[in-house]
C-alpha cells in the first residue's frame, strides 16, 4: 500500500481511517520502522510545517495529531517487541501551580510525532518530580510549559532543582508558554525557548540528531 | 464629573475632565498588598473591591454571577466544584482545571439543558450601581470561552472541528443563557455589559475563519443586538492574544469598546488607535508580562504616558492593562500605573 494514504488521513484528522491502513500496512508486511517513519512522523512532519506558515489552526493540528496518536498505539507493541529505539525520551509538564495543559498536550503529541518517547507529567506538577522522572527513565529533554505570569517563574525553580541534584548538564531543557520568552529562557538558563509546539518539535529534532551524531 | 460619567464620555469619544482608569478585575491579595488590609480573599469583595478601586482613583467596576456548587475535593485536596453549566472542575490557586465535561457525548448536544438564569443574581451590582458612582458592568461570557470552559480548551477545539453543527447547537443555547444574564444585569443597574472572550492566542486566532464564521461571529452579532433591544447600553468585548485578523468582525458584531489589547501578542496600540479608534473605545494594553510585573515604577510611569499620548486623543480611551490587575503586579508599579494615569490623564 502507499503510505501517503496514510499520511493524508493523519492530515484530515481520520483516526479510525489511519488504524485501518496501519493495520493493513503491516497484514501486508511493511516493516513497523518504515510505517512510523514515512507514515505517521512524515505527516506530522508535514502538519507542523503547514502550522509553522500559517495554512492550518491549532484545532486542525490537534485532530490530525489525535488521529496520529490512533495509528501509534498499533505500531508501539511492535516496535518495541522489534527493538526498535525511538529517536529520544522527551520528559513534559506544566509548571506548579499551573492547571492549563493545551500548550503542553501540544508539544507532547509533536514529540511523538516526530518519533520520541514522551513521558506527559501533566499539569501542576512539582519542582522535584521533573527529575525523578528523568532520571528514572534516562530522558534526552525536559519540557516546562507555564501558561500565567504568575506560575512562570515554577520554570526558573525547576531548573534549579536540576543543578541542585547535580544532574543538570545531562537534559536539554526547553521552555514555552504564553508569557515565556527568549530573554526569560537566557534568564533560567534553559537550553531552548520555541513559541508554539511545532518549532518545539523541531528543535528537539535537531537537538537529538546532533546528540547522536557518531 | 461623576466616575460614571467619565466612563461614558470615553466610549462615546468625548474627552471629558481626564482619562477614565479602571481593570476587569483586581486580585484580592494584590488589593490586600496596596491597602495594608486583610480583606478575604474571595472572587469579589465589595468593601475590599470598592476601597482598592478608591485608593487607585479607579472609574470603574466588572462584576458578575457564576453560580457553582462545591460536590468535594480533588485528590490533591483541591475543592471541586459543579458550575451551572454542568462541567465540573477543580480550583487551583490561579487557575480551573475540568474534572468533567459539561456533556460525556457531544453527540447529546440538543439534550443539553440551558442553565437556569433564575439561579443567577444581581444583587452584587445593584449594591454598587446604589451605593457608588462608579461605572459598572456586568460581566458575560461568549461562546468560546464558555464552550471551552465546559469541555477543556482541547476537546472544545477538535470538537469545533469533528462536531460543527453540536458546537452550534450548545453554542445557541449557552449563549441564550448568557443574554439572559446580561439582561437580569442590566435591570440590577449595570451601565454596560463586558463581553468576556478570549478567542486569541498569542499567535491569532484559535480557530480557522470558517469555523469562526459558523459558530462564534453569528453569536457575537445576536447577543449585541438582543442586549441592545433590551437597553441601549454600551457593551465591551474582551479578548486576550493577536486579534489583528478578527477586529473587523469585533466592529461588523457591533461592539462599543474593546479591552485587552496586549502589547506582546502584537496588538499595537497606534496602529489599532489609528484603524479602530473612531469605532471602538480602547481599553488596556499595558503590559503584564514585563512592564506591570518585573520593570521599575519609573519604567511603568513612561509606559503609561506614552500610552495615553497615543491613544487618548479624542477620547475612545479607558487605561487598563491588558488583562487584570493580578497578584504578580508590583504593588509600586501598580501605584506607580494609577498614579501617572491620574496626573498626567488630564484633558486640558
Amino acid at each position: 500500500m502507499d503510505l501517503q494514504e496514510i499520511c493524508a488521513a493523519i492530515e484530515q484528522g481520520k483516526g479510525k481511517r489511519v488504524k485501518e491502513l496501519v493495520n493493513q500496512a503491516i497484514d501486508e508486511g511493511m516493516p513497523v520502522k518504515t510505517i512510523l517513519d514515512d507514515g505517521l512522523i512524515r505527516a506530522m512532519g508535514i502538519v507542523g510545517e503547514k502550522f509553522r506558515i500559517n495554512e492550518i489552526y491549532v484545532p486542525e493540528m490537534l485532530v490530525a495529531a489525535r488521529a496520529m496518536a490512533m495509528g501509534l498505539t498499533i505500531l508501539e507493541p511492535l516496535l518495541t517487541a522489534s527493538g526498535v529505539k525511538p529517536v529520544g525520551k522527551v520528559v513534559i509538564g506544566t509548571v506548579r501551580g499551573d492547571l492549563h495543559d493545551i500548550g503542553k498536550n501540544l508539544v507532547a503529541m509533536m514529540m511523538k510525532g516526530m518519533g520520541a518517547t514522551v513521558y506527559d507529567l501533566g499539569v501542576d506538577v512539582p519542582d522535584h518530580a521533573y527529575v525523578e522522572k528523568a532520571e528514572e527513565v534516562g530522558a534526552d529533554i525536559i519540557c516546562l510549559s507555564a501558561l500565567l505570569t504568575t506560575t512562570m517563574p515554577a520554570i526558573g525553580d525547576v531548573i534549579k532543582e536540576f543543578e541542585k541534584s547535580g544532574v543538570r548538564d545531562k537534559y536539554y531543557i526547553m521552555i514555552g508558554g504564553a508569557p515565556v520568552s527568549q530573554s526569560f529562557a537566557e534568564q533560567t538558563g534553559a537550553n531552548a525557548y520555541t513559541p508554539n509546539a511545532s518549532e518545539a518539535a523541531d528543535t528537539a529534532k535537531a537537538y537529538l540528531l546532533s546528540k547522536n551524531k557518531p | 464629573m461623576i466616575r460614571r460619567e467619565r466612563v461614558l464620555n470615553a466610549i462615546h469619544h468625548k474627552e471629558g475632565d481626564r482619562i477614565p482608569k479602571g481593570e476587569s478585575w483586581i486580585e484580592g491579595s494584590l488589593a490586600n498588598r496596596l491597602l495594608s488590609a486583610d480583606y478575604p480573599l474571595d472572587y469579589q469583595h465589595p468593601q475590599r473591591d470598592l476601597a482598592v478601586r478608591n485608593f487607585l482613583n479607579i472609574d470603574l467596576i466588572n462584576l458578575g454571577d457564576w453560580p457553582a456548587e462545591q460536590i468535594g475535593v480533588d485528590n490533591q485536596g483541591k475543592p471541586v466544584f459543579k458550575s451551572i453549566y454542568g462541567h465540573e472542575y477543580a480550583l487551583g490557586k490561579s487557575s480551573k482545571h475540568i474534572t468533567k465535561p459539561a456533556l460525556e457525548n457531544i453527540e447529546d448536544a440538543d439534550k443539553y439543558q440551558i442553565p437556569d438564569v433564575k439561579k443567577v443574581s444581581g444583587k452584587i451590582i445593584t449594591e454598587f450601581k446604589n451605593n457608588t458612582d462608579l461605572f459598572v458592568m456586568g460581566q458575560i461570557g461568549g461562546p468560546v470561552s464558555m464552550l471551552d470552559e465546559m469541555f477543556s480548551m482541547e476537546d472544545y477545539m477538535v470538537y469545533c472541528l469533528t462536531n460543527t453543527v453540536e458546537m452550534r447547537i450548545l453554542g445557541e443555547k449557552v449563549m441564550e443563557f448568557e443574554i439572559a444574564k446580561a439582561k437580569l444585569f442590566l435591570d440590577s443597574g449595570a451601565d454596560a455589559i463586558f463581553f468576556a472572550d478570549d478567542i486569541a492566542f498569542n499567535s491569532g486566532a484559535f480557530l480557522p475563519p470558517r469555523i469562526m464564521d459558523e459558530i462564534v461571529y453569528p453569536f457575537y452579532r445576536y447577543a449585541v443586538s438582543e442586549i441592545k433591544k433590551h437597553k441601549n447600553v454600551p457593551i465591551i468585548f474582551h479578548s486576550d492574544g493577536d486579534l489583528r485578523k478578527v477586529m473587523d468582525k469585533i466592529v461588523e458584531a457591533g461592539f462599543d469598546g474593546i479591552q485587552s489589547l496586549q502589547p506582546t501578542a502584537n496588538m499595537n496600540i497606534a496602529q489599532i488607535k489609528r484603524d479602530y479608534g473612531n469605532d471602538l473605545c480602547l481599553m488596556g494594553n499595558i503590559d503584564l508580562n514585563y512592564v506591570m510585573t518585573a520593570a521599575t515604577p519609573e519604567e511603568v510611569e513612561e509606559v503609561v504616558m506614552r500610552t495615553i499620548d497615543i491613544a487618548a486623543p479624542g477620547g475612545g480611551f479607558i487605561l487598563s492593562t491588558c488583562n487584570s490587575l493580578i497578584d504578580a503586579i508590583k504593588p509600586e508599579n501598580a501605584l506607580a500605573m494609577y498614579q501617572t494615569g491620574h496626573i498626567y490623564g488630564v484633558y486640558s
